[in-house]
């Protein structure tokens, strides 16, 4: 269920130079031809459909927990794995907030307005954790 | 003249309020316009098929479109929750809406864009070229999000378009030109 932004607050324990790791699938890597290498789509950093923020996993406490980044694609073996930082985020206007699920322990969520511009800050600033299998760059 | 039609109808849905295909001319209706062209009579090579719907011109697409083409229909392949955050199937009518630009509105100039699907069953349309970055994103046949970045003058817009997609065309123009 879709809550507004102000029900969510911005969790400072998650530094700013906190890896935030978004899986992505094959569909959402493009070659871009200005960065000369491949990225995800802006549309790979948007908040859910249903209103709810954008899921990320905190990648310090996946690593934390002795998990390899590979688990966070269990069962989704042909996505890859890119990251922010929570200081990118936090610069665009975006907030962090933790929201532990049974199936992973390490999930947060980023809130705020994702514009088209915001998107573009997001892929610019990518990088792979996991790199997809189209462009190993 | 390009028309859509749900396969199973015995009428097409008119997107085009221009007869001929003349980009100048180009506008999208709003209303649906009854048409007399009848599905079964569009052959295999003249149209473009995505789920029930198909679009015909009556005549081939230009050569320089059929991968382009053949790209959005690959896209119809996508299952709920593709993209493992709850993505939607991409919407038969965005399929036909980005088909619909790219044979109104390009040409063999134009530099083929990255097309790409959208969480919310949309598709995406994306030109990243030297100068100049320009997303196309249809959310629905009615409304489109478009994201330009000059990043040699500093000019960057987002604006959403509705029925008249004319405005894409000075922009389209700027990509083609971009180096």
């Amino acid at each position: 269920m879709s809550q507004p932004d102000s029900d969510y607050v911005d969790d400072p324990t998650i530094e700013n130079d906190s890896p935030l790791w978004r899986r992505i699938a094959p569909e959402q890597v493009i070659y871009d031809e200005k960065l000369g290498r491949y990225r995800p789509t802006s549309d790979a950093f948007q908040n859910h459909r249903n209103g709810t923020p954008m899921s990320v996993v905190l990648g310090q406490e996946v690593l934390a927990a002795g998990r390899a980044p590979e688990s966070v694609l269990a069962g989704r073996e042909s996505f890859s794995l890119v990251s922010i930082t929570a200081g990118l985020a936090r610069e665009k206007g975006q907030g962090i907030q933790r929201d532990p699920l049974p199936e992973e322990e390490a999930h947060a969520e980023v809130f705020g307005k994702k514009t088209k511009s915001v998107q573009k800050a997001f892929y610019r600033a990518s990088t792979w954790v996991l790199p997809p299998a189209v462009g190993q760059t | 003249m390009i028309a859509t039609a749900r396969e199973g109808s015995t009428s097409s849905e008119a997107l085009w309020e221009s007869g001929d295909r003349s980009r100048s001319q180009w506008r999208r209706s709003p209303q649906a316009v009854e048409q007399s062209a009848d599905i079964a009579s569009f052959r295999q090579e003249d149209a473009f098929r995505f789920g029930e719907h198909v679009l015909s011109c009556g005549q081939p697409f230009p050569p320089w479109s059929r991968h382009l083409l053949e790209k959005i229909s690959e896209l119809g392949d996508l299952d709920e929750d593709w993209d493992s955050y709850g993505a939607r199937p991409i919407d038969p009518r965005c399929a036909m809406t980005a088909a619909e630009i790219i044979l109104n509105l390009m040409d063999s100039e134009t530099p083929a864009p990255a097309i790409v699907p959208t969480s919310g069953g949309g598709i995406q349309m994306e030109w990243h070229r030297a100068g100049a970055d320009l997303e196309i994103e249809i959310q629905s046949p009615t409304k489109v999000e478009v994201f330009f970045e000059d990043e040699r003058t500093g000019e960057e817009r987002e604006f959403p378009l509705s029925v008249n997609f004319l405005p894409l065309l000075p922009l389209l123009h700027r990509v083609t030109q971009a180096d």
